[in-house]
């Protein structure tokens, strides 16, 4: 063999590739912590399981917050709606007799002689 | 570190001595953890040495892939067909990861020249693993793809992104930087 050709590996320099990195191994912590992502990603467990139903929980109780704020908020505005209307009407009802007189005494409301006329045959 | 939480009913029903095919199904099926554990336990250590080996013997390094690895390995089970080896499946996946990790620091150059197939000029003599781990990172990586791990030089290229006479020539080079290595006086003659 020489520097310039490289036939292949001796059988010693065989054995040799084969034991590198063959007594390394991870830390036993490792295992816990590849699980435990896992299951934060939502790829293993019963917690992986369980995920989208509690996922669907807080979706309607949101859904249910959500609705029931709307509709205080509707009826709030609906009652002070119904105050106004109601404060309306007391001021209209005070003021309608004046009104009324006052449309009685404008000339245009007056019945003209024309109108009051009437032929008998 | 929180207590590893287990459903007992899974672990019930996991023979030890289940298949790597029946161990995937129950992920696939059952998010099984004690279906993970197993298969865990089985191709880790293989797993871990090919990542080892690729980031050049940095064992927190080599960590991080195995978990990178089987994050992604468990996202893609219905890749894995069963007609291959799971083992050398998920070996694969170390490997592509290993790989990503290096050329992410920029330390896999695989178009140097010969005179940078090491990274370090030893001044004695080494056995295998140290003359292996003084390589270049992109000539450790050849070797080690090739030569301990078993993949073709098509293979190679293909996940390093280089032509196969390209991971030829630089697996030549690397045989050669390591047994001089092995041998100290053909290196002093070479030099």
């Amino acid at each position: 063999m020489t520097q310039d050709s490289f036939d292949e590996w001796t059988p010693d320099e065989r054995a040799g590739l084969a034991e590198v990195g063959q007594h390394r191994s991870p830390r036993s912590e490792l295992k816990a912590r590849t699980m435990e992502t896992l299951r934060d990603q939502g790829m293993l467990g019963i917690g992986a399981r369980a995920r989208p139903r509690r996922r669907l929980v807080f979706g309607l109780a949101a859904a249910i917050v959500v609705f029931a704020a709307g509709m205080l908020a509707g009826y709030g505005v609906g009652l002070r709606r119904q105050a106004a209307t109601a404060r309306d009407s007391v001021t209209n009802a005070s003021a309608a007799p004046a009104r009324e007189v006052a449309r009685l005494d404008t000339p245009s409301t007056q019945p003209t002689a024309a109108g009051r006329h009437v032929v008998w045959f | 570190m929180p207590p590893v939480r287990l459903n007992v009913r899974m672990i019930d029903a996991i023979d030890a001595s289940a298949t790597d095919e029946a161990l995937v199904a129950a992920i696939r099926r059952d998010r099984s953890e004690a279906a993970f554990s197993l298969l865990y336990d089985r191709h880790t250590p293989r797993g871990f040495q090919t990542a080892w080996r690729i980031v050049g013997g940095n064992p927190h390094e080599a960590e991080d892939v195995v978990q990178e690895a089987w994050m992604r390995a468990v996202s893609s089970l219905g890749r894995w067909t069963g007609q291959s080896d799971f083992g050398a499946w998920f070996r694969g996946i170390a490997a592509h990861v290993a790989i990503d990790v290096v050329r992410k620091q920029g330390r896999l150059e695989l178009d140097a020249d010969a005179d940078a197939v090491c990274e370090q000029t030893p001044a004695e003599w080494m056995d295998m693993e140290a003359a292996i781990l003084s390589l270049a990172p992109g000539y450790r990586t050849v070797l080690v793809l090739h030569d301990i791990e078993g993949f073709t030089h098509e293979e190679i290229a293909t996940r390093l992104g280089i032509t196969a006479g390209t991971s030829k020539g630089q697996l030549f080079k690397a045989r050669r930087a390591v047994r001089a290595r092995l041998e100290p006086g053909l290196e002093r003659r070479s030099v």
